[in-house]
């Protein structure tokens, strides 16, 4: 049996493609828009330009005294996995220590490394290690920091002491401050946007879910003012995941996934308040985080909120992160024992690890989980 | 070269020094540009289309792109990978952020006839339907299907393009794939009526 639904698709795009045979612009718009896009990068500053040097490279492109858009090779990321005391346990069955840090509160693959939050000699930091975990670099933080990673996994940011928001360049090791001036009180990191390092920014949240965008080489300004309470971005940027306010039981949350680009909603519902989003873009992953945190979690259809498979009855899953396209790595509590799981959007779930006893029970007054999941974009 | 007084003033793309040396190398460089844009222009147009659904977007990013074309035209030696680092240029700038919602508020007044799609004589009505399913893609997705169905790339030079994995091109297109079948009719589909497909009859016998 022949399945024409291949020749069909290419008649369909044909159809509606081939009738356009215009040549709508002239050099002069061309060179006009390229002066615009010049002036733009000479703003960008000098850091940009060593990394597009070594995108430039591996293409077989010269180099000249201007920085191209040319889309980057992907570099190899650190396979994901958890943490247990300060050993990553990847899921490809090796072991990295995080040297040179301590109480480690977040970590993220980043480029051929990883990225931390925790402590080095009493200090908050945010240090960036190498492949074999050895530590490069650290920068000041203050409480426990929130960073975010982009979607490629090379490029991390979080909020300064200071205020100002920063962007980690996984390859170079090196920071970009961003200006301050026009964030609201108390901002934090929701999702780096667009395509580091030519033309992206750190989406930002102030404490009332006013959303900004601070592009790079340019300044704050409101994000998506049509999603109320941006909470999470596709990693193309074509969706936003937003709170609209209490459910009516006044206990969950209503909220739901908007159109970035119309600003038109695509569903709401009544039920969480956490959104991930899966690597590409097609499915979500949302919890209700408050009291005495998650409890279950729902993989629905991004474009839909269509649930496709809900996790429900376990004690306290704090957190998850994507692993792929289609599954989710879970930290499951149930009783006094945890579990790493991950689940599918076709319903499947599979014991990765555990159940292990919890840990830290006198620091924290309940035993927490024994493992710590990577930060996810 | 330092600056001369005798030459008309000319501003060197890459540097904006102005240069007798860039003056030659400008005017080079527009000319191959210009003949450039007259063979390949519409043809990037129409996948500019199909990435956005909208002409005038496509437009847009059009715009956007052969610009940045324009910036790296000298960095690119093989003059005949011009067409294939085009096209990467135009899908990348595509999922950029800044082709977002804020900024097509700047053309919001302006209105830009959509093209007629062109009904081929063997049109049994999926046009409209593969139509409505490829918009409704995510923009990656909807990229990895252009490349593959209209560019006619092989997996490998997709996944390149896009900078993702031969399986995620794989698992893309054949999402896209099954979600057509869904929407296809069951009397226009041969994979689904047996009687319809001359392979299942000539199997038959």
């Amino acid at each position: 049996m022949t399945d024409r639904t291949e020749e069909r698709l290419e008649q369909g795009l044909r159809s509606r493609a081939d009738g356009m045979i215009e040549a709508p612009l002239t050099l002069a718009d061309v060179k006009s828009t390229a002066r615009t896009i010049r002036r733009r990068r000479r703003s960008a500053g000098a850091g940009v330009a060593a990394l597009v040097a070594a995108v430039l490279l591996p293409l077989g492109l010269g180099f000249g005294d201007d920085t191209a858009v040319v889309p980057a090779p992907q570099p190899d990321v650190a396979p994901a996995g958890w943490l247990t005391d300060a050993t990553l346990h990847l899921l490809d069955g090796t072991e990295v220590r995080l040297d040179g840090i301590a109480e480690v509160r977040a970590w993220a693959p980043l480029g051929e490394g990883y990225v931390a939050a925790g402590t080095r000699e009493g200090a908050e930091v945010v240090s960036l290690h190498d492949a074999d975990g050895s530590l490069e670099t650290t920068w000041p933080a203050t409480g426990p920091t929130e960073f975010v990673v982009d979607d490629d996994g090379r490029h991390a940011a979080w909020v300064l002491p200071t205020g100002e928001p920063v962007l980690l360049d996984g390859a170079s090791g090196e920071i970009e401050r961003l200006p301050s001036a026009g964030l609201g009180r108390r901002p934090r990191p929701v999702a780096i946007a667009g395509a580091c390092p030519d033309e992206c920014g750190v989406v930002l949240a102030d404490g009332s879910g006013t959303a900004y965008l601070v592009p790079v080489g340019g300044t704050a300004e409101p994000f998506l003012p049509e999603v109320p309470q941006v909470r999470a971005l596709s990693p193309d940027d074509s969706l936003a995941a937003g709170l609209v306010g209490p459910a009516p039981d006044d206990i969950h949350s209503c909220g739901g996934v908007w159109s970035a680009g119309s600003g038109q909603a695509a569903w709401e519902d009544c039920h969480d308040n956490r959104y991930l989003f899966s690597p590409d873009g097609r499915y979500v992953a949302t919890t209700f985080a408050e009291g005495l945190g998650p409890n279950s979690l729902r993989l629905k259809d991004a474009a839909t909120g269509v649930l496709l498979h809900e996790m429900r009855r376990v004690d306290w899953m704090p957190e998850h992160v994507w692993v792929d396209d289609e599954h989710v790595l879970v930290n499951v509590q149930r009783g006094t024992e945890w579990s790493l799981v991950r689940i599918g959007v076709d319903g499947t779930e599979e014991v990765l690890a555990g159940p292990a006893p919890g840990v830290d029970e006198e620091e924290w007054g309940m035993a927490v989980s024994p493992y710590l999941l990577p930060t996810g974009p | 070269m330092p600056p001369t007084r005798e030459l008309p003033a000319a501003t060197d793309a890459d540097t904006g020094r102005m240069t007798d040396r860039g003056t030659t190398r400008e005017a080079t460089r527009d000319a191959e540009v210009t003949a450039w844009l007259a063979a390949r222009q519409p043809a990037l147009l129409r996948t500019a289309y199909l990435l956005t659904g909208d002409r005038h977007a496509a437009e847009d990013l059009l715009q956007t792109s052969l610009a940045k074309l324009y910036l790296s035209w000298d960095k690119v030696r093989d003059r005949g990978a011009i067409d294939a680092y085009a096209r990467r240029i135009l899908v990348n700038e595509h999922t950029s952020l800044w082709r977002r919602g804020w900024k097509r508020r700047e053309h919001a007044t302006d209105t830009v006839p959509e093209p007629e799609p062109v009904l081929e004589s063997y049109d049994d009505g999926t046009a409209a339907q593969v139509w409505e399913l490829v918009q409704g893609l995510p923009r990656r997705a909807r990229a990895v299907v252009v490349l593959r169905y209209y560019e006619q790339l092989t997996e490998a030079e997709t996944a390149d393009v896009l900078g993702i994995s031969v399986g995620t091109v794989k698992s893309q297109c054949s999402r896209a794939l099954a979600a057509l079948r869904e929407r296809t009719p069951a009397h226009l589909d041969p994979s689904l009526d047996p009687s319809l497909d001359p392979t299942s009859r000539e199997e038959e016998r």
